[in-house]
């Protein structure tokens, strides 16, 4: 009678919140006001802030543009979690038994393990370099978390080659959003500006460089903190993907 | 990271990092001289790539940076892998 009544409850609060989400959706598409194009916000407002356009476009907003899709990834692990974590967040999932139904063949046992290696380098290869050439943050961490699906897939949670338990997934994307979020603040507390790119280069302290000299930006053909901010995001995603694949190979129906 | 040593450093540091989490129960010395034999071909592949150079602007033909996360996850590995 009282799985009822709350089952009621949570109908009614969800058809309350459905219309409010609906009024506000009509009214913003009967009310929507047409920017002149992205690119005109770029000229009009970009050069007041940072040095140049490349500047603005590469670097600046570059970051802001990071940080949404790291807003995006981290919705997608709170909708996993919700929808197949059911029994998997109460405790760590990597010491459940998730040996696959078929073991390994001999090709996967072999190939696996040195993959592994080799993924990880290339997705850290990919974020390193990636102010300077294609790739990133993002794409960086994506790549390496492949690693921990190839080896899951092969071998389970108990006996994967990749292995980070959720205590230590927890931890890395503890430290990568830390990076993000002081990186930003540094920008803030030098230009006003959230995430303004500032100078990076530490090796000359100690030989009279003051810290405003050194957290000037010198010009557009330095990278800043930019990538610093890829390490950051990369570990992010990094720890995002692998709990979404945590979630999934623990996820039971009940 | 604007030096060529800086980026070395760092890709050291998040191999071993990453390293850790690699375990040992399906390596051995065949596992590994894959591991070895396939960086060097991949490194020497890459060549530059990314276009990190010396301070005296000499490009390196193989990728420092590939290499140096190999032996920093080879480390890593040794340091902290079950």
């Amino acid at each position: 009678m009282e799985d009822r009544g709350s089952q009621q409850m949570r109908n009614l609060l969800a058809a309350v919140f459905l219309g409010i989400f609906s009024y506000f959706l009509i009214h913003s598409m009967f009310n929507f006001d047409i920017i002149p194009g992205t690119s005109y916000i770029y000229n009009l407002k970009g050069p007041l802030i940072a040095p140049n356009m490349v500047t603005v476009v590469l670097f600046d907003w570059r970051a802001y543009d990071t940080l949404g899709e790291a807003f995006i990834l981290i919705t997608a692990v709170f909708t996993t979690g919700i929808l197949f974590g059911r029994g998997v967040l109460g405790g760590d999932v990597s010491q459940k038994d998730t040996t696959p139904v078929r073991p390994p063949t001999v090709v996967q046992k072999i190939f696996s393990a040195p993959l592994v290696f080799i993924i990880v380098a290339l997705g850290l290869v990919l974020t390193l370099g990636g102010h300077i050439t294609p790739g990133g943050g993002f794409q960086g961490g994506s790549v390496i978390a492949t690693a921990f699906f190839l080896s899951v897939v092969v071998f389970g949670f108990k006996h994967n080659v990749f292995s980070i338990s959720h205590h230590n997934l927890e931890r890395l994307e503890g430290i990568g959003a830390l990076i993000y979020l002081c990186l930003g603040l540094v920008g803030l507390a030098v230009s006003g500006y959230y995430l303004y790119n500032v100078g990076a280069n530490i090796y000359p302290l100690g030989v009279g460089e003051t810290l405003q000299e050194l957290l000037k930006y010198p010009d557009s053909t330095n990278a800043g903190i930019i990538p610093y901010l890829n390490i950051g995001i990369a570990l992010k995603v990094l720890s995002g993907f692998c709990t979404i694949a945590t979630l999934l190979m623990g996820a039971e129906k009940k | 990271m604007s030096t060529l040593i800086g980026v070395l450093v760092i890709a050291l540091v998040l191999g071993v990092v990453l390293g850790t989490f690699i375990r040992g129960d399906y390596f051995n010395a065949k596992t590994y001289a894959t591991v070895v034999g396939l960086s060097i071909f991949i490194d020497v592949m890459m060549g530059s790539f990314p276009f990190y150079t010396w301070e005296i602007g000499m490009e390196l033909p193989v990728s420092g940076i590939f290499f140096s996360i190999i032996v920093g996850l080879l480390i890593g590995k040794a340091i902290g892998g079950k």
